[in-house]
């Protein structure tokens, strides 16, 4: 009942984008992806996604092999939060939410699928943009549109107990500081409550050690480091793969460990 | 301000909730009033109730006032002749209305993949170039040349570009719009090189085809219309998927759907639908383009309500442009096509002027 990457290669016109790379998600946790620009954090959620396949290795899903699922019943396991998305149409921000209950749309009541979302846009923060179309929405507000139609999407039926996965590319970008503590919040509640396996491309180091149960280090393309927050986020590691002098010290009110980084 | 937009949702949501749905019986309702007086309009005049009563009569209602030449008139070419139109109009109106999703574009219309263009240069070939390459061709299909002819040549071209824009299996939709304009235009200038090379009767004849006429209508129609009718019914079903095409199509892979197979199916049945338009009835313009605007701006942009609604306004719009084609010059009639651009051109301005400035405020 997992979604595992068991060494992967993604090559793309001979270039190698991803090389050997084994991950696994676990139920109820959220992980953390690191690492600086193009090291292909985007690239491991796509293939964890379905949109690529790898060029060798396999990635399976309850050990079968991602290609073997059909694309419908792969909805209703995983949703994926993008970095952006280009609807022109004026939908407004309710309807583009309810697109999250496509999978399940004639598997439940109506009324079910309306509490999906409601609760999705409650957990959001986005109850007050319902009947805003989408287009005129800020960036921010657009971001999280796009994280209530994936928790929705992530919630699921009543009766289910296969595990859930929500894989969000960089969710934070663009959002001021308080909607992206909401968000990350927001998604590792999700994983909290319902026992759902989250990963999350982040760039921030310390909202990785405070919400990320466990963080994944990709650099170049391999994965440098994977395991519990604590113990892979150590300053030399995060310098040498950064390429600048990050240091941790704890703050002393909330004895959580405050990351600090310069050139 | 604040309190404003507070208070503003409640209302809102009633109206988005149950409008579409009384809206689509109210266009279903227009339509049916519009063929009935379309009916009676023309070189014989016949009222609109004395239409009803004769229609009526058939099960068993009343009795039918009308006269001998009266019936022959509204039976065997009017009636016909609407019944073409109506199909017509909500194929394009359709075909539009699914392509605007699939490419995510508004200003996308059937002829982007290359349905028009083919269909045309599939024709030119048989009016000029007939009676000498294409013996054999006119032989076996006799009456039904030019629309098999147009029938054909607008799959082909879709076929070409659908193909060339694949690449390991993968079809990409951007491709396919930039790869659309650059195949209209080779086949534009194909087109062009015919009409150069024509004589002045087959100039004549194409120059009427590409203005469009429902003026074939009667059994030579009855292919197209099946198809076209099969094609719809199969294009309705695709909404729901469509809707979530919207919101780009990795996206819409991530919900489940099979986007490839989704692609495949709208663009055939667009195209069979169009082409079959284009075969029975010539070039008619701006339909499939202005149809699915219609519909979004009266009842919102969600494709469940949009994709019906812009077949019957696409089955109106054609109603009453050929009404007005047939009447307007008595006792010639007009190319339906100009009508279309005509009338739906300024309307469409109107439209567009209207949500111009609610979006402003």
């Amino acid at each position: 009942m997992t979604l595992r990457a068991i060494a992967i290669d993604i090559e793309i016109n001979s270039t190698k984008l991803l090389k050997g790379i084994s991950l696994e998600l676990t139920p109820g946790k959220l992980l953390g992806v690191l690492g600086p620009n193009g090291a292909g954090k985007s690239t491991l959620l796509k293939a964890l996604s379905g949109d690529l396949s790898p060029t060798h290795g396999t990635i399976t899903l309850d050990d079968i092999p991602l290609q073997k699922w059909q694309s419908i019943n792969l909805a209703k396991r995983r949703a994926v939060m993008p970095q952006a998305s280009q609807l022109v149409f004026p939908f407004s921000a309710h309807d583009v939410v309810a697109m999250g209950r496509w999978p399940y749309e004639k598997l439940c009541s109506p009324f079910i699928n309306r509490l999906a979302v409601e609760k999705a846009m409650i957990l959001a923060g986005i109850k007050h943009l319902a009947d805003r179309p989408y287009p005129v929405l800020s960036g921010g507000e657009k971001q999280r549109v796009q994280l209530a139609r994936t928790l929705t999407q992530s919630i699921g039926l009543t009766g289910d107990t296969e595990t859930k996965f929500l894989l969000l590319d960089e969710p934070t970008a663009g959002l001021d500081i308080a909607h992206q503590h909401a968000v990350l919040a927001a998604a590792k509640k999700q994983c909290k409550e319902r026992g759902t396996a989250g990963l999350a491309i982040l760039h921030d180091l310390n909202q990785a050690a405070q919400y990320c149960d466990s963080i994944a280090i990709i650099s170049n393309g391999t994965l440098i480091s994977n395991g519990p927050t604590p113990e892979v986020m150590e300053p030399e590691l995060l310098s040498d793969i950064f390429s600048c002098n990050i240091s941790r010290s704890i703050d002393s009110t909330s004895s959580t460990p405050v990351f600090l980084s310069s050139i | 301000m604040a309190q404003a937009l507070a208070a503003t949702p409640k209302r809102r949501k009633l109206k988005n909730n149950k409008k579409p749905y009384y809206t689509l019986g109210g266009l279903f309702f227009i339509l049916i009033i519009s063929s009935i007086i379309s009916l009676g309009i023309g070189g014989v005049a016949i009222s609109p109730l004395s239409n009803i009563e004769h229609f009526a009569a058939y099960i068993g209602l009343g009795e039918s006032k009308l006269e001998l030449h009266q019936v022959l008139v509204i039976e065997s070419i009017r009636l016909p002749r609407i019944v073409l139109g109506l199909v017509i109009g909500a194929s394009l109106g359709l075909s539009g209305a699914v392509l605007q999703s699939l490419f995510r574009n508004p200003l996308a219309d059937p002829g982007l993949i290359g349905v028009s263009s083919g269909a045309a240069l599939a024709v030119v070939s048989i009016i000029v170039l007939g009676d000498t390459f294409f013996a054999a061709f006119l032989e076996l299909t006799r009456n039904f040349a030019l629309p098999v002819a147009a029938f054909t040549g607008s799959l082909l071209t879709t076929a070409l570009i659908y193909h060339l824009s694949r690449r390991d299996g993968l079809t990409d939709v951007a491709m396919m719009v930039l790869m659309g304009i650059a195949v209209n235009a080779i086949v534009g200038s194909l087109i062009g090189l015919l009409t150069y090379l024509a004589d002045d009767a087959e100039l004549r004849s194409l120059t009427f085809w590409s203005m469009g006429s429902l003026a074939g209508a009667g059994q030579a129609a009855w292919p197209s219309v099946s198809i076209m009718i099969i094609a719809s019914l199969f294009l309705l079903k695709l909404s729901s998927p469509l809707n979530l095409f919207l919101l780009g199509e990795a996206e819409a892979h991530h919900l489940g759907i099979p986007t490839e197979r989704i692609k495949q199916q709208a663009a055939i049945a667009a195209a069979c639908a169009t082409g079959a338009a284009v075969a029975a009835a010539g070039m008619i313009g701006f339909i499939g383009l202005i149809a699915p605007h219609l519909s979004r701006l009266i009842g919102g942009v969600d494709n469940r309500f949009v994709l019906p609604a812009a077949a019957l306004i696409g089955a109106n719009l054609i109603v009453i442009a050929d009404t007005i084609a047939r009447i307007i010059v008595l006792p010639a009639e007009l190319p339906i096509g100009l009508v279309t651009s005509f009338i739906g051109g300024p309307f469409f301005f109107a439209l567009l002027f209207r949500e111009f400035k609610k979006r402003r405020m």
